[in-house]
């Protein structure tokens, strides 16, 4: 129950929270399209480095227009063009509010410490 | 622990959390991992046993404990440690460590998965239960089999996995014999020849054999300059050819006499038949050839214990519902990675991870009860062609029709030449390294 430990500061007041720690999370299309980013930019989108960027907590706005601009080839890349250009508007705009929504840095809580709060 | 802990945090953070009160009953009335399922009062049914604990099985582990926490999920793993397959031509290339892609389990049994070391010896479909060679029987309400590649070594007449062990390699399965065939290369005198024999598809890693070649031929480049890599192989063609082709022209004058690689394909007789293992020399279509470092990468099936149990079917590998990867032999059994029937999607990695994220996603769905979405998968498989020139193929697939399909007009491989991109793309497959890393065992 690890999960437990890793507390994410941020979202420490959000009630939703502490719902899906005790259930299942709502595995919704947005998930499941999310999920598939984690390989290249890390897990919950935190980035291990060195060069793919972290992509939790990014505005929605900036996501949407990252992925259509790599989409179209305004924003030159090397990969990411071959990625965005297989999503719809809507899985975009899933995603994008998906990493919007989670922290930028996750935070690990030692619980041995937690009732010093 | 957990409990306490748990509540300490509730009690902490119930001051500034005003407004949460739904949450809070619902933690507070919820014991997690003990088998109770809260909401109806009985003995919980949401039992998951992986075996095998390669990129496939730890995913899921991982994501079915993150999908839901309730979930009880047994990881059966034969090894301690885990080397991966990918960055393993690093090792050889002598440019990374070999403990760098070393891994244990240690994270997910901090997760809350329960890790069992042993060998699964039956899987029991009708029952459900899963046995071990230690003499457990683990019972399932969903079982999840990522049982990677074996080798069918008998193909080559002279090979065997004793000889792999011992004296010439695959080394298609990272840990000792990649560290052998990295000592081999080192020991080699300058002037040496190093034979590479790969397989006939699908086979793991479709690029891999040929970045082998090229982070090997960097090697001889700066260490051994008059070394050379012949590559005998029973395919006419092969994954990132035009990349692979224009990289070793650039960087190790392929084409010309005094190129380090030389590619044998199928038409020039490539296919291997025989090995003679004292002397070190194969025999192929086009004749003998006789190494000083010899390795030999033998055609592939479905791991054993996916053969043991009976799904496999008239194919060497299992075949399994697009959807949820449950296998198409045995209700409840999932099969994911290497060893599924996934094509379009290639025998990679980065497959194996995001097949067994989407199979996690089907049985949470399902042991929940709630339909599950539309699944989608993405691939990236990055490969060095030499140090600061990196390349990649990507797709995105989607499910149509009851079939995993490519989506139009996504992903490709890495453009023209381009130095500063190639830079980048090398520095991107090392972030991969540690990004995929992380979400599997991290």
């Amino acid at each position: 129950m690890k999960r437990t430990n890793l507390i994410l500061i941020s979202t420490l007041f959000a009630s939703s929270f502490f719902i899906n720690t005790a259930h299942a999370d709502v595995i919704d299309r947005a998930t499941i399209l999310s999920n598939t980013c984690a390989g290249c930019h890390g897990p919950n989108g935190i980035s291990h480095g060195p060069l793919t960027p972290s992509i939790a907590g990014l505005s929605k706005e900036y996501i949407l227009e990252s992925m259509h601009d790599f989409a179209s080839g305004k924003r030159p890349s090397t990969v990411m063009q071959r990625i965005a250009k297989g999503y719809s508007d809507a899985d975009i705009k899933a995603v994008a509010e998906y990493f919007s929504k989670l922290p930028s840095k996750a935070v690990v809580v030692n619980p041995a410490h937690d009732h010093k709060h | 622990m957990t409990n306490i802990s748990r509540r300490d945090l509730l009690k902490s953070s119930a001051v500034t959390a005003a407004g949460a009160t739904a949450g809070f009953a619902t933690i507070a009335s919820a014991s997690p991992s003990h088998g109770h399922d809260h909401k109806h009062g009985h003995k919980s049914s949401k039992r998951v046993v992986i075996v095998g604990g390669g990129i496939g099985g730890a995913t899921a582990a991982q994501y079915l404990k993150k999908m839901d926490s309730d979930i009880e999920v047994t990881l059966i793993e034969a090894n301690q440690n885990y080397h991966t397959c990918f960055m393993s031509n690093e090792v050889i290339g002598g440019v990374r460590p070999i403990d760098s892609i070393e891994f244990n389990y240690d994270k997910l049994a901090e997760k809350g998965v329960k890790v069992i070391f042993d060998s699964v010896t039956d899987i029991d479909p009708e029952a459900q239960t899963v046995t071990t060679a230690g003499g457990k029987k683990v019972p399932y309400d969903r079982a999840i089999v990522s049982p990677g590649i074996d080798f069918k070594y008998d193909d080559i007449e002279g090979y065997s996995k004793e000889v792999s062990d011992t004296s010439i390699p695959h080394a298609w399965k990272a840990g000792p014999q990649t560290a052998l065939l990295l000592k081999q290369l080192q020991e080699m005198k300058d002037g040496g020849t190093f034979v590479i024999v790969t397989p006939p598809n699908p086979f793991r890693c479709p690029p891999g054999p040929y970045e082998r070649a090229s982070l090997v031929a960097a090697y001889f480049k700066k260490h051994k300059p008059n070394s050379k890599i012949v590559i005998l192989d029973p395919k006419e063609k092969f994954s990132k050819f035009g990349l692979f082709m224009d990289g070793w022209k650039r960087h190790y004058g392929y084409g010309t006499d005094k190129s380090i690689i030389t590619w044998i394909g199928k038409d020039k007789g490539g296919a291997v038949s025989k090995v003679d293992v004292a002397t070190k020399t194969v025999t192929a279509e086009a004749g003998d050839f006789k190494a000083d470092v010899l390795n030999i990468i033998p055609p592939q099936q479905a791991g054993p214990i996916a053969f043991d149990t009976g799904l496999v079917g008239d194919l060497d590998w299992c075949s399994v519902d697009h959807k949820t990867f449950e296998s198409t032999i045995h209700k409840n059994i999932h099969v994911i990675g290497d060893a599924s029937i996934a094509s379009p999607m290639p025998k990679s990695g980065y497959s194996a991870n995001s097949q067994a994220k989407v199979c996690a996603a089907a049985i949470a769905s399902s042991l929940n009860g709630v339909p599950m979405p539309d699944p989608s998968w993405v691939n990236t498989c990055y490969s060095i062609i030499a140090p600061q020139d990196g390349v990649s193929v990507a797709m995105v697939y989607a499910y149509k029709d009851g079939k995993i399909i490519k989506v139009k007009g996504s992903g490709g491989l890495t453009g023209a030449y381009n130095k500063e991109d190639r830079k980048r793309e090398e520095l991107y497959a090392h972030s991969w390294f540690n990004n995929i890393t992380a979400d599997i065992f991290g």
